[in-house]
């Protein structure tokens, strides 16, 4: 019989493979005392498996073939300094000799009270080079047992598992086609590694707990990147369950990708234009391959929080250029920080409801020279490619926040005289915005309505919390009346689009067509199936569904009309509905 | 020898800016300590110059010991000064 476990699918696809066990659970170091005579030896082991360690990421460095960017040189000359550092040689050294403990227990303490001392500094640069002193130390520890790297040599159809896999790590394994799936223990699907996973469509579970401690080194397993589960130790029958389900995969795939060529439009004529959210740039491949009509929404958090610092005008500029520069899409559109004071510490801003505190345009207002950077970056872009760059302003909640942006916007042209190449839009995610949406959209170009956050606002609930996953819902009588108050509001004068997770939301489909939205964007998984479940409604129809909807007084009445509705309509994408994607 | 001297980087002594400061000390046979909140820490010694945690607008007291105190000073004043590279 099989064993599966399940755990978050952060990235689509089926493979399998055999398992490559990339490090243990950090936990695993044994304590063992040694004698007086073996002082001598134990130092000489931690010198030379630090020697090692050093040579191996010096020979990382080197070694292009990862195509490491800058940022990744920076990561790893940190790595050497830490692994050169007198003080903490002299430190282990002192604890080998004092307690006369072994080498692994005396390095894996030093660390530990390191980065307990880190942990209390308030800088969020800081706290991202605390996985650092994991890593280096998993390395020195890893050397200190004599065990290398070819202890892991990867081979063809290989499986990573890993305790937790570190973004550079992800790059460094995964990028020479040999990595067929991704486990880890730990993560979840808005982690660093869970958005390289995807930009490099590989498979990829994560949250599956111990997971590094049950799969053994070239044991052959199933990685269902749809459902999330992980298979082994499947007997004869159930390989060929198991294959026939990565037949139907495939299906899916190639129905996702005929799917994938139709236009966004309803079968009465309606244009509403489906779009790729995304979150790096070199999501675009996959943007591109589901048949995106556009970029609706690049989030550039990750950009600005993947360093240790935050990047130069020069490299944003590199990176929004590859927005327009794949001959793809005539137009892209860059939401500007949106970030806040639980992900920059060294503000110095306790902030103990970072969900309502200084983020999105307000942290930009409040840092008008990170804001310009980000907009001379874009604005380079629209001179160099000539190509038009829409702007999107996140957690707008007054006419002054628009009008004081519009003013440094303004300011910051006058340097490129480009406004022939730009737009400004808002996202509209707070309850105020909403209610304003009418004068707010006089003052811009566009309007973009953000579901995640604007359903976290007017329910007042978490979307993370598990305890409200009945009131979190799409189908809401009081989401589905802002959302139609919005559109009323900004009437049929301005473009007007849904980006957030509803979006993707088949069952929501209708309701975004019927009440006249001029886009929608997703990630770019579900595009196809949008697409497709698009071409089978008509306008007139998805509009008098809104206003069957608008008269029921729950949200499980919504809802229940929705999937009956869309049961009864679409045909072609219905097989591919079961999956969650 | 002993000299103050203000961090003006924004991002302050975070680790790309402290790594690139270690860089600079270990080129000196001075002994170097950097006194600041209170804390003494080893200049050349990235885990000693984390340990401070010294931000944007902090004054540090540089301590050079040793026959090339006077350029090892000059020079971590330079990289300091230069923002350690960074653009803004």
């Amino acid at each position: 019989m099989s064993i599966e476990k399940k755990g978050i699918a952060v990235s689509h696809g089926f493979c399998y493979g055999s398992i490559v066990l990339l490090n243990k659970a950090r936990t695993i170091v044994e304590k063992r005392k040694i004698k007086k005579n073996e002082i001598f030896n134990e130092i000489n082991r931690l010198q030379v498996a630090v020697e090692k360690s050093i040579d191996e990421v010096s020979d990382l460095k080197i070694n292009s073939d990862y195509g490491l960017k800058s940022e990744h040189i920076d990561i790893l000359d940190f790595n050497i300094l830490i692994l050169e550092d007198e003080i903490l040689a002299s430190e282990v050294i002192q604890k080998i000799k004092n307690d006369l403990i072994n080498a692994e227990w005396a390095l894996n303490d030093v660390l530990t009270n390191k980065s307990k001392n880190f942990a209390n500094i308030k800088d969020i640069y800081m706290q991202e080079r605390l996985a650092d002193f994991y890593y280096i130390g998993e390395r020195i520890v890893k050397n200190l047992r004599g065990a290398n790297d070819h202890s892991f040599e990867i081979k063809n159809n290989s499986i990573l598992v890993a305790h937790d896999l570190s973004p550079i790590d992800t790059l460094k394994y995964c990028q020479n086609e040999k990595v067929k799936g991704i486990l880890t223990d730990l993560g979840g699907a808005t982690s660093h590694t869970a958005i390289i996973a995807r930009s490099l469509s590989i498979p990829a579970i994560m949250s599956l707990h111990n997971i590094s401690h049950t799969l053994k080194p070239g044991q052959r397993a199933y990685v269902d990147g749809y459902k999330g589960i992980v298979t082994w130790k499947t007997n004869k029958e159930e390989k060929i369950q198991m294959e026939s389900l990565r037949e139907e995969y495939l299906l899916l795939e190639e129905n996702l990708l005929e799917f994938s060529k139709l236009t966004g439009q309803t079968n009465d004529g309606a244009l509403v234009s489906v779009k790729a959210n995304i979150e790096i740039t070199s999501e675009l491949n996959s943007a591109i391959r589901y048949g995106a009509e556009g970029i609706g929404m690049y989030r550039t958090e990750f950009l600005f929080t993947s360093k240790d610092r935050f990047p130069t005008e020069d490299e944003q500029f590199e990176d929004y250029k590859k927005l327009l520069n794949t001959n793809h899409f005539d137009e892209a559109t860059i939401r500007t920080l949106d970030i806040g004071g639980d992900k920059i510490k060294n503000l110095n801003i306790e902030e103990s409801n970072p969900a309502l505190g200084l983020r999105g345009i307000r942290y930009s207002l409040a840092n008008i020279d990170i804001f310009e950077r980000q907009l001379r970056a874009i604005f380079r872009v629209c001179a160099e490619e000539e190509k038009k760059i829409r702007i999107l302003l996140p957690m707008i909640s007054n006419i002054d926040e628009v009008i004081k942006a519009n003013e440094i916007i303004d300011q910051t042209n006058k340097d490129f005289m480009v406004s022939d190449f730009y737009t400004i839009g808002v996202v509209i995610e707070t309850p105020s915005a909403a209610i304003l949406a009418d004068e707010i959209s006089n003052h811009v170009d566009f309007i973009s309505i953000g579901t995640n956050d604007l359903l976290q606002y007017i329910l007042a609930a978490d979307r993370t919390n598990e305890n409200l996953s009945n009131l979190m819902s799409y189908y809401q009588p009081s989401v589905i009346k802002i959302i139609k108050q919005i559109k009323d509001n900004v009437g049929n004068q301005k473009y007007i689009s849904i980006c957030g997770e509803m979006a993707s939301d088949i069952l929501s489909l209708p309701l975004f067509i019927g009440l006249g939205f001029n886009e929608l964007s997703m990630n770019s998984h579900s595009i196809p199936i949008i697409k497709s479940a698009m071409n089978e409604l008509s306008s007139s129809e998805c509009k008098e569904i809104v206003n069957t909807c608008l008269d029921c007084k729950k949200a499980v009445e919504i809802e229940e009309i929705l999937r009956k509705f869309i049961n009864d309509k679409i045909l072609k994408a219905k097989n591919l509905m079961k999956y969650e994607i | 020898m002993i000299e103050k001297c203000k961090i003006i980087n924004k991002l302050g002594l975070h680790a790309r800016a402290s790594s690139k400061l270690v860089q600079v000390t270990n080129k000196f046979e001075s002994e170097i300590f950097i006194n600041c909140n209170g804390i003494r820490a080893n200049a050349k010694s990235i885990l000693g110059i984390l340990s401070l945690a010294a931000s944007c607008g902090t004054t540090i007291e540089v301590e050079a010991i040793g026959s090339d105190c006077k350029e090892a000073i000059n020079s971590i004043k330079k990289v300091i000064e230069d923002k350690f590279g960074e653009k803004e």
